[in-house]
């Protein structure tokens, strides 16, 4: 692949400067999905590292199960 | 034997269950969310071919059309997930509603800016107010009304049921975005692949849009594990503040953190 | 009767009345939705107002032709019932051609000649490569109304 046939790849027709936007948004878009839910998540897993290192834990019954429980009517 | 509570469905809401589950499934939907997107990049930069009327820039579709359909189908799920709720009670049901809310506007915002960046070019302009954009951004706005009721309610009861309340009415909006172009004379033109007489757009452009589509639903399972998770784990931290705040005899109450 | 049932059929019946609204609403305002006009709807209603309107159809084939100045276009818009002239000036968006649908935004003159501000290419919902399009338009089995 030469230069020439790459930036007439690159080029799109003339339509470089709406296909590569369109790209990189949903690209940006996504990876901002990703790697944001991911650090929220490990944040909330220190959050709970926290409290099992005291003996006061609940890591088995908690208050989403018990909600669970009373609601079974 | 809906009115019953179905009890299978309470054993995979059982948050404990979700956590290991969803823990073996993430690194296969990661994996194949990676592989589709891959796959369907290359198949739509590289492969298929230009339109023949809109040349390079139907390239565009390849990232458009997956993105609406997400975004319909994730108010599906969270609307299905809030009557759950609702009605069920479920604990992990509350969970998977509110975190399809961002993904799902995230998915409406890509829909909305890619469609803009291919009106530009080829209608001339770079929005309309037809029927069929119109409705799509009425959906970015039930998205962001049903985050804005989560963040603006103090009390986690109280906000679950009117997010819920708000996810189900918005429903409505679902048919008219899928028939707005078919109902009303629209800018938008009707749908290429899901209709009755058959898809109207060639085979060397339907396989890689379907690819696409396929890594953009696997990505969307990925996000919707990693937020559940975090929602579940954050609901355990609730438990314990609670529970040191209450042997430490500190009379604030448990701090209803979130975000 | 059990709370959840009654949750449950509280939910129905809200959902089932509020698809009826919406269902009453949309059609009430169907008129407003309407994106375009066609040339029928046009002529048949007189639709000359302050307010700019909407028009949309198929640039008939052959009847594009650009005036001296290079800017200012004149086409007819048809759908295959009645036809409208109108004329442009300004830049065309890439879709406009001969035998595509268009949207244009104007008024229509006394002169029954409609004066556009604004022309928007309407695209059709197929999609295929150059060659097949070729291929089809060979073997006569087009369907299109592109020529």
């Amino acid at each position: 692949m030469d230069l020439d046939s790459i930036l007439i790849y690159i080029d799109m027709g003339g339509f470089s400067a709406y296909v590569w936007p369109a790209y990189g948004a949903c690209a940006g878009i996504m990876i901002w999905l990703i790697v944001a839910s991911y650090i929220r998540l490990l944040r909330e897993k220190r959050m709970l590292a926290k409290f099992g290192s005291r003996r006061t834990s609940v890591e088995k019954v908690s208050d989403i199960d018990r909600a669970e429980a009373h609601d079974d009517a | 034997m809906i009115m019953r509570s179905p009890k299978t469905l309470h054993r995979f809401a059982n948050p404990a269950r979700f956590m290991r589950l969803s823990s073996r499934a993430l690194p296969w939907c990661l994996v194949m969310s990676f592989a589709f997107l891959l796959a369907g990049l290359y198949l739509g930069l590289f492969v298929a071919p230009p339109d023949y009327q809109q040349g390079e820039s139907a390239r565009i579709m390849f990232v458009h059309v997956p993105a609406a359909w997400l975004a319909l189908l994730i108010y599906g799920v969270m609307a299905v997930a809030s009557a759950t709720a609702l009605v069920w009670r479920h604990p992990l049901a509350d969970l998977i509603a509110k975190s399809c809310a961002p993904i799902g506007a995230a998915f409406t915002i890509v829909a909305l800016v890619t469609g803009s960046l291919w009106g530009k070019p080829m209608w001339g302009t770079w929005w309309v107010w037809d029927a069929r954009l119109t409705s799509v951004l009425i959906l970015l706005f039930l998205y962001l009304g049903y985050m804005a009721l989560w963040q603006a309610l103090e009390n986690r009861e109280t906000a679950s049921k009117a997010a819920a309340i708000l996810a189900i009415i918005g429903v409505i909006n679902l048919p008219i975005i899928k028939f707005s172009v078919d109902w009303w004379n629209t800018l938008h033109q009707p749908s290429s692949v899901v209709k009755l007489s058959g898809s109207t757009i060639h085979s060397s452009m339907l396989w890689p849009l379907l690819i696409m589509a396929a890594g953009f639903l696997m990505f969307f399972f990925v996000v919707l594990i990693l937020k559940v998770q975090r929602e579940i784990i954050a609901s355990k931290v609730r438990a314990n503040q609670y529970l040191s705040s209450t042997h430490s005899h500190e009379s604030s109450p448990p701090a209803d953190r979130d975000e | 009767m059990t709370r959840k049932n009654r949750r449950l059929i509280f939910l129905l019946a809200g959902f089932s009345a509020l698809t009826i609204a919406a269902v009453l609403v949309l059609s009430a305002f169907e008129e407003s939705l309407v994106f375009f006009y066609s040339p029928t709807d046009v002529i048949a209603q007189e639709l000359r107002s302050d307010v700019p309107i909407r028009l949309g159809g198929l640039v008939e084939d052959g009847s594009v032709s650009r005036a001296s100045d290079g800017l200012t276009t004149t086409f007819q818009v048809t759908d295959m019932r009645e036809v409208i002239s109108v004329t442009y000036t300004g830049l065309l968006p890439d879709l406009f051609r001969e035998g595509q649908g268009v949207v244009v935004e104007g008024h229509l003159g006394t002169d029954g000649v409609f004066v556009a501000n604004e022309v928007l290419a309407k695209h059709d919902e197929t999609y295929m490569p150059p060659e097949v399009a070729d291929a089809l338009k060979k073997s006569g089995q087009w369907k299109g109304t592109v020529p």
